[in-house]
């Protein structure tokens, strides 16, 4: 554990530098981290590569076939179907919920807030309550018979809509129940990185004159930026694996996302194929593309985000 | 940002961290800004009452639900004031699972987690952002690609783990898996790149500090708003997780309040709304009170850390 | 607890190798003692999805025999998926439910489970329903489960929305109503036409009601070949439920706006298996009295039942067993019907009074014994493959495109053979 710490003449960022590379400190500090992982998640990877490449039926047969698998995968119009959904709702529900948790949390922040803690605590309560509960309440909301917004709808002289058939309709309430959840908590994060924004560049700003508005875009967005990067990855890796609310909303069909699969995500597909149908290797072949499209959309993300955020 | 060094004395004693100012504070009068700054509109308030509102809707409906009758949300309006009935369902709940013991397992689980998340992430985090070492940025993907795996699939495989460790029907089932997270090693990356200077650390070397009692006395301390967070986030996933629980664990006495939760359907396909909903009220109660009672020294602490620099 | 560890080094190749050889230890069943005596102060570990109202007689067998027992209850889904994942990897319970619409899915697997004949399943085989019985018996005769409760189907409809349409309420009149499933159609659209309401609550269930009622299903009789696209019973189901798409509500079994559709009276009619009785009465109290109940037209129905297993590798396989056939026995049945509604599989007590004669007060006292005997007496065994499931779910959700005005009949049966090319491929 014992790091030497070298002349005090040196530089301290070389001091830093070389103390490290000697040492086996590091290695320590994250091997936990990597034996866990090792056991519980980099096992089931290779153990679903593996089985990706047989007719894999976990209680049957279990037939060597190589890529068939991934050769019906991209011939299988469920497979695009549920692709294209995914991205949708993925998009649908992270863009406004980053907006809004961004805006959010610079509202919490003030310092003259009063009872800001209470609000910060309301903010985070959606995130606490149990999947069971928001299923029930959700359908409630969007109800095609007596959902209170097709009340509101109708009072408004609008025609009821039938929320679960319809594509855009369903894609924007599933996207309505992630934004519900995961907002507060995207607020929180954004509110820890703006307490450690110094005072003084706002109240710098404030003397030059600068309003609120202005005062969130030159310094608030600009300050907070790794933390926006940050929150873009994870709702990015997160977001494409979306699962329990698509089908929580879909009640009895909601592992298909609906009639005519119109909400059905690459994980409720591949959930489906796994668990209902027994096809485990074509879904591991699943699993397998929506690790790819993932790590593509998370690295196409990570250079737009820098670039949007650096151009601010 | 560019962190100039504001040289701190750096004794260990006097870790508090710093975020130096890019621009040196104007030399004015703090109270009149402040005024000005902090002033709070009415807007503001209404916007934050309607967020507060649709947050705490469900969980007022939840108890709304949890004491009236089965059918109270089938009836057309649905029922919108709570009933009488709560104690009743909530009797029933007590009945059908031994809950205390529930609420004891969840309480150690999520507990043990949320500690170990905490200092584990805060371990790898503290190495990723501050020591170099081959192969860093290499592992540090490694780590966030850990995040992109879909994990429904890998059920199977990781209950096989299980079981060939013995731990089916037992808490570390659920304890071990759940100690380290990648977004726990990425937010603590984060945190401590952002709140602890490079200075700061060198000057504890300067002094003669190891590595370890870097990351203790002067990373942990800097951190612990961001440490609160994490954990708060840590003991809530794993009190509201139930999918993984109800797979490995079987007997009810070694249940988690979420497992316990899904026994309350009543026999003969009928489920009784009223009992489950009493059953989730009674679940997040003890997460309410956390809440409260550390929700102040949580959300409220990283405020005044940061009013202080 | 479980017997069977490995060193952690090499645990993952032998994890695979294990599931690859398609086995896995377990802890040691135990065998039937040789004097015939079973073993005491053994825990059953039980795993339903809380649907079989035996949960007391479980317990009460349980006092009996100096034993313990520990039920499992998940919802619906999530049981039986935990279920294959037990049996994938050796960590069973004992005794585990199997319901109708999944035993297609577990009976190819019967290695998997252990064969009941074993412990003198034929002996009582004689006591249950032909076609319930066979729902639990693989291709190769295992016999992997017995038969709970039975899912027998009538019709139960609204009196009073009856009578304000102007067509008769008593059951004699409503039987005399339609003699087919067609005309029941008809009554449906005139009832549609007059007073603007829906007439049934959904089609699907209308489409798996009839489609049951045939000599095959989706797979022809030796299961030898798939003939859902050619079966003329698949097709008149699925042009009767599609015909009914103008008269049907349109809500989906079990979700919140079906109860809520239910409580509030939105339409006249909903085929009722035995167990939809409670249903009824416990999410829509404030209707006692309203309802009644009549037979189906073209014979009998099913919806819902389930076989209880025990896995291979079980425990204490003989002990379960005997619990099995313990609480599964007429007599026990009978006590469960009386308590829950839940139907018996056990022909023998369709002579017994206290179950031809037993009316509900709920259902205008419909003679709901009587009428739930006839209708299980009028099916026969039926041959159901391992896609049966899935084939089913996509005819299903072709339906729902249907009665939603998304798709004509003719284009949601197209969508539909493809759906289901791509399920069976």
């Amino acid at each position: 554990m014992a790091t030497p710490v070298l002349a005090a003449t040196a530089t301290a960022r070389a001091t830093r530098r070389r103390g490290g590379r000697r040492s086996l400190t590091p290695y320590l500090y994250i091997a936990p981290f990597f034996l866990v992982f090792g056991v519980f998640g980099a096992f089931p990877l290779a153990y679903t590569a593996f089985i990706s490449l047989f007719d894999w039926n976990p209680i049957g047969d279990q037939v060597f076939i190589g890529f068939d698998n991934y050769v019906a995968l991209v011939a299988d119009p469920r497979f695009w179907n549920a692709s294209w959904n995914t991205v949708v709702i993925w998009v649908l529900s992270t863009v406004p919920q980053l907006a809004v948790a961004l805006v959010l949390a610079a509202v919490l922040n003030q310092a003259l807030l009063k009872f800001r803690t209470g609000f910060r605590m309301a903010v985070l309560v959606p995130n606490i309550t149990s999947v069971l509960a928001v299923g029930i309440i959700f359908t409630q909301l969007f109800g095609r018979d007596y959902g209170m917004i097709n009340s509101v709808i109708e009072a408004l002289g609008g025609d009821r809509i039938d929320w679960v058939a319809g594509t855009f309709s369903s894609q924007f309430a599933v996207s309505t129940m992630v934004m519900w959840r995961w907002t507060g908590y995207n607020a929180l994060i954004y509110l820890a990185a703006m307490q450690s924004i110094p005072r003084a560049l706002y109240e710098s700003a404030e003397i030059d004159g600068a309003g609120a508005i202005r005062r969130f875009f030159t310094i608030t967005i600009p300050q907070v930026r790794p933390t926006i990067i940050f929150t873009v990855i994870v709702s990015t890796i997160g977001g494409l694996q979306i699962f329990a609310e698509p089908l929580v909303f879909g009640g009895q069909a909601g592992v298909t996302g609906g009639q005519s699969r119109q909400f059905q995500t690459l994980a409720l597909f591949l959930y489906e194929q796994g668990f209902r149908n027994l096809e485990f290797g074509y879904a591991s072949a699943i699993a397998w593309a929506l690790f790819l499209i993932i790590v593509v959309l998370t690295i196409i993300n990570l250079a737009l985000s820098s670039r949007i955020a650096s151009e601010k | 940002m560019s962190r100039t060094i504001e040289a701190p004395s750096a004794g260990l004693g006097d870790a508090e961290p710093t975020v130096p100012p890019r621009a040196p504070a104007p030399a004015t009068p703090v109270g009149s800004h402040r005024r000005r700054n902090g002033r709070v509109g009415w807007f503001t308030y209404l916007v934050l009452g309607i967020t507060t509102f649709f947050s705490l809707f469900p969980l007022y409906w939840m108890f709304v639900v949890a004491s009236n009758d089965s059918s109270a949300v089938n009836r057309v309006p649905p029922a919108i004031v709570p009933g009488t009935q709560f104690l009743e369902n909530a009797a029933q709940v007590f009945e059908a699972v031994p809950f205390w013991q529930n609420l004891a397992n969840s309480f150690i689980v999520s507990i043990l987690i949320a500690i170990g998340q905490v200092l584990l992430s805060a371990l790898a985090g503290f190495a990723f952002a501050k020591l170099d070492f081959p192969g860093r940025n290499f592992l540090l993907v490694l780590v966030v690609g850990t995040m992109t795996v879909p994990l429904q699939l890998a059920v199977v495989p990781q209950f096989m783990i299980i079981d060939q460790l013995g731990w089916v029907n037992d808490l570390r089932a659920l304890i071990v898996p759940g100690l380290v997270t990648a977004f726990g090693v990425f937010w603590m990356r984060q945190a401590i790149d952002n709140s602890l200077p490079d200075e700061l650390i060198d000057a504890a070397r300067i002094d003669g500090a190891r590595n370890l009692r870097v990351f203790w006395s002067i990373a942990l301390p800097s951190i612990r708003p961001a440490a609160s967070v994490l954990g708060l986030f840590a003991f809530m996933t794993a009190w509201n997780d139930f999918f993984w629980p109800l797979i490995v664990l079987n007997s009810p006495s070694a249940f988690t309040v979420q497992v316990a939760l899904r026994q309350l359907q009543s026999q003969a396909y009928v489920t009784d709304y009223g009992v489950q909903m009493a059953g989730i009220v009674l679940a997040t109660v003890p997460l309410l009170l956390i809440f409260v009672l550390l929700g102040r020294q949580i959300v409220g602490g990283i405020m005044e850390g940061a009013l202080k620099s | 607890m479980r017997s069977r560890r490995f060193a952690i080094t090499g645990l993952a190749a032998a994890a695979t190798i294990g599931l690859l050889a398609g086995c896995s230890g377990g802890s040691e069943p135990s065998e039937p003692a040789a004097d015939g005596e079973l073993p005491t102060g053994q825990t059953i570990s039980v795993w339903t999805f809380g649907a079989t109202g035996l949960e007391e007689s479980m317990e009460a067998w349980a006092e009996e025999t100096g034993n313990e027992i520990e039920i499992k209850t998940s919802e619906f889904d999530p049981h039986h998926e935990q279920l294959l994942t037990a049996l994938a990897t050796g960590a069973v319970p004992d005794v585990a439910l199997v319901e109708t619409a999944y035993s297609s899915v577990f009976k190819p697997s019967a290695e998997f489970f252990t064969d009941l004949r074993e412990y003198g399943a034929d002996d009582i085989e004689g006591d249950f329903l032909d076609w319930r019985w066979a729902q639990g018996v693989a291709d190769d005769g295992t016999v992997i489960g017995l038969p709970t409760d039975v899912g027998g189907m009538a019709l139960a409809y609204r009196t009073d929305l009856f009578e304000a349409a102007g067509l008769p309420s008593d059951t004699d009149g409503v039987e005399a109503l339609w003699s087919s499933w067609e005309e029941f159609v008809e009554v449906g659209e005139e009832y549609t036409e007059t007073t603007g309401e829906p007439f049934l609550d959904d089609a699907g269930v209308f489409f798996q009601t009839v489609y049951n009622q045939g000599d095959e299903k989706f797979y022809s009789a030796d299961g030898s070949e798939l003939i859902y696209d050619s079966n003329p019973q698949v097709q008149l189901a699925w042009d009767l439920a599609t015909s009914a798409a103008g008269i049907s509500a349109n809500l989906a079994a079990f979700s919140p706006e079906w109860n809520t559709g239910m409580a509030n009276g939105d339409y006249a009619v909903q085929l009722a298996p035995a167990w939809m009785l409670n249903y009824i009465q416990g999410q829509a109290p404030d209707t006692a009295g309203l309802w009644n109940v009549v037979t189906l037209p073209e014979g009998g129905g099913n919806w819902g039942g389930s076989q209880m297993t025990v896995p291979a590798e079980a425990a204490n396989p003989a002990l379960a067993y005997d619990m099995l056939a313990t609480i599964l026995s007429p007599e026990n049945q009978l006590d469960v019907f009386k308590e829950f509604g839940n139907f018996p599989s056990t022909p023998g007590l369709y002579e017994d009074p206290a179950l031809t004669e037993f009316t509900s007060p709920f259902f205008s006292d419909a003679p709901v014994g009587l009428i739930y005997t006839e209708s299980v007496e009028a099916l026969e065994p039926v041959y159901e493959g391992p896609k049966e499931r899935a084939i089913l779910r996509e005819f299903g959700l072709g339906i729902d495109r249907v009665e939603s005005g998304d798709e004509s009949p003719d284009e949601a049966w197209q969508s539909t053979l493809d759906a289901v090319a791509l399920e069976v491929q």
